[in-house]
């Protein structure tokens, strides 16, 4: 059973839920991909998450351009949500490559953005969360992703089918 | 004697640094309203000055005191009063015209000083320390012969010559005896020596867009201004970091554009080591200036600000953090140094939302005269 299918169940059980304290699901499939999400609030339509994290054991120990090459497919990829996103920071040492909206969502308020961290360290990880930062304040604070079943699904298909080939091995 | 021009070459000079120090915060927070003239001197655009002058009228229009009219009567604008007062509105922009004014960095730091009411430094430890440096700009009696003078030793054979009255013109020869022999000599002019270093730390990482690095330029340049007005010699360096720090020149540091991560404790690691190595804090007053969007990865606060309280602010007069606002948004590690200020006197923290910001920013950072 792959992902996409154990997700679609797993919103369909979760139908009604919420809560401030988000519950973490879990799915994993053959590949070994484990995709795991904090979700807050589910109902018939949509649900709103805190994080959206893929492990991808097959990147673990991968140089910094196999995650540039991930990152850019997907900034092409991935254009439905509420901003586009792109590649910001490289970091060769650290094997790992942060994507953001580009550009942000900015207004009188404050600005959001989409921040997603790729790492070749440990477990080889996608992890996909949100920010707002109020204007002339330091600092930053999480918020909930909300998109609908069908935009969550297409989002995992995406980050599947864009996983690069791996150099190691 | 003081001649007519040099009095109104000073009244117009003294008008020109008015306007400048009227639009002074524009010129501060707009950088690149200023143009480089050599090494000392800025060229600024200034809002032309009107210089009063004679307006003739009409020939023959007559004028005050001529023609008819009985007396006490209101004598009115004089000349022809030509068409009715109502016309249509220009079609070009008001505003007028600029000047461009040279100013030395000397002038401009003084107005700078005065405008921000900024204190002056109190230098630390050797207080302006000095070396001596030989000039070769006098005349000896004695000296070795490669130091010899000879103008000025056949001047004075030739004088002694004239004076004894041993000189023939028809056989005009000198033979400059020991006691003619003049030599160049030295004198040892104390030459002040580099005592102030302000080190310069920028984040280049990705999310420092080209608006951030403007910022921290404009700041820079006025707060390097500044000091070295405030110091007889100042030295530089400059630092920039995304997730690994390297020393660069002023142009790499104002221009590079990196894209790795925020490793902020890589640029702390590089800027303890250079202090160590070439600015022993015993000798040197030492500044640093950090920008930064604070936006820094992973772990790495807890490295940062030990590395900043035992290795660095100790030895430093002053430590200056200016949180840049990217399009992201400011960063967490401003709240991290907050904690530090209630007991390190010589952190400064300053946020610069935006270039507006920029004037009060460097009032902040150098307000309390360290």
């Amino acid at each position: 059973m792959n992902l996409n299918s154990q997700l679609t169940d797993e919103l369909k059980q979760l139908a009604g839920f919420s809560s401030s304290t988000p519950r973490r699901i879990e799915m994993c499939d053959s590949d070994g991909l484990i995709l795991s999400v904090a979700v807050v609030a589910v109902d018939l339509l949509s649900c709103a998450f805190e994080s959206l994290t893929l492990h991808v054991p097959a990147l673990v120990g991968n140089e910094t351009t196999v995650l540039q090459a991930w990152a850019g497919a997907l900034s092409q990829r991935v254009t439905y949500l509420l901003e586009n996103i792109g590649p910001i920071e490289i970091d060769r040492s650290n094997s790992q490559v942060l994507i953001r909206s580009t550009p942000p969502d900015r207004s009188s308020a404050g600005t959001q953005f989409y921040e997603v961290l790729l790492t070749a360290q440990a477990n080889g990880t996608f992890v996909l969360r949100r920010y707002r930062s109020e204007n002339g304040q330091p600092g930053r604070s999480s918020v909930d992703i909300h998109l609908t079943h069908e935009t969550l699904q297409k989002l995992v298909r995406d980050l599947v089918d864009t996983i690069p080939q791996s150099t190691e091995g | 004697m003081a001649r007519n021009i040099d009095k109104d070459l000073s009244r117009f000079r003294n008008i020109v640094r008015g306007k400048v120090r009227e639009g002074l915060r524009k010129y501060v927070n707009h950088g690149e309203m200023l143009g480089r003239k050599g090494k000392n001197v800025v060229s600024i655009p200034v809002p032309n000055i009107d210089i009063p002058r004679f307006r003739h009228g009409p020939k023959g229009s007559g004028g005050v005191g001529s023609g008819e009219g009985e007396e006490g009567q209101s004598v009115g604008k004089g000349g022809q009063q030509q068409g009715d007062s109502t016309g249509a509105a220009g079609s070009e922009p008001g505003g007028g015209h600029y000047r461009e004014v040279e100013v030395t960095l000397e002038e401009l730091a003084e107005m700078l000083g005065e405008e921000l009411q900024l204190p002056n430094i109190e230098p630390k430890g050797t207080d302006s320390v000095q070396s001596a440096k030989d000039k070769y700009s006098t005349i000896s009696q004695n000296g070795p012969e490669s130091l010899r003078h000879f103008k000025r030793t056949y001047k004075r054979a030739l004088k002694r010559s004239i004076a004894s009255n041993e000189y023939r013109p028809d056989n005009p020869i000198i033979i400059p005896g020991r006691q003619d022999f003049q030599y160049r000599s030295w004198k040892s002019v104390p030459m002040p020596q580099s005592n102030a270093v302000l080190i310069y730390i920028m984040d280049v990482s990705g999310s420092m867009m080209d608006e951030q690095k403007e910022i921290v330029r404009t700041e820079a340049f006025w707060i390097d201004t500044w000091l070295r007005n405030q110091y007889d010699g100042v030295e530089t360096r400059y630092i920039v970091h995304d997730a690994a720090a390297k020393v660069v020149d002023e142009e790499t540091f104002f221009h590079t554009r990196e894209s790795g991560g925020t490793k902020i404790s890589s640029a702390y690691k590089v800027c303890r080591d250079l202090i160590q190595r070439d600015f022993p804090p015993s000798e040197w007053n030492i500044y640093c200036f950090q920008f930064s969007d604070g936006d820094n990865w992973g772990e790495d606060n807890g490295e940062c600000l030990k590395l900043l309280v035992d290795d660095i602010m100790v030895h430093c007069n002053l430590y200056c953090y200016g949180q840049v606002e990217s399009p992201y948004g400011s960063g967490d590690f401003i709240r991290e140094l907050r904690k530090l200020t209630d007991e390190h006197e010589n952190l400064i923290l300053s946020e610069i939302p935006n270039k507006d910001a920029i004037y009060e920013s460097i009032r902040t950072f150098l307000g309390k005269g360290k």
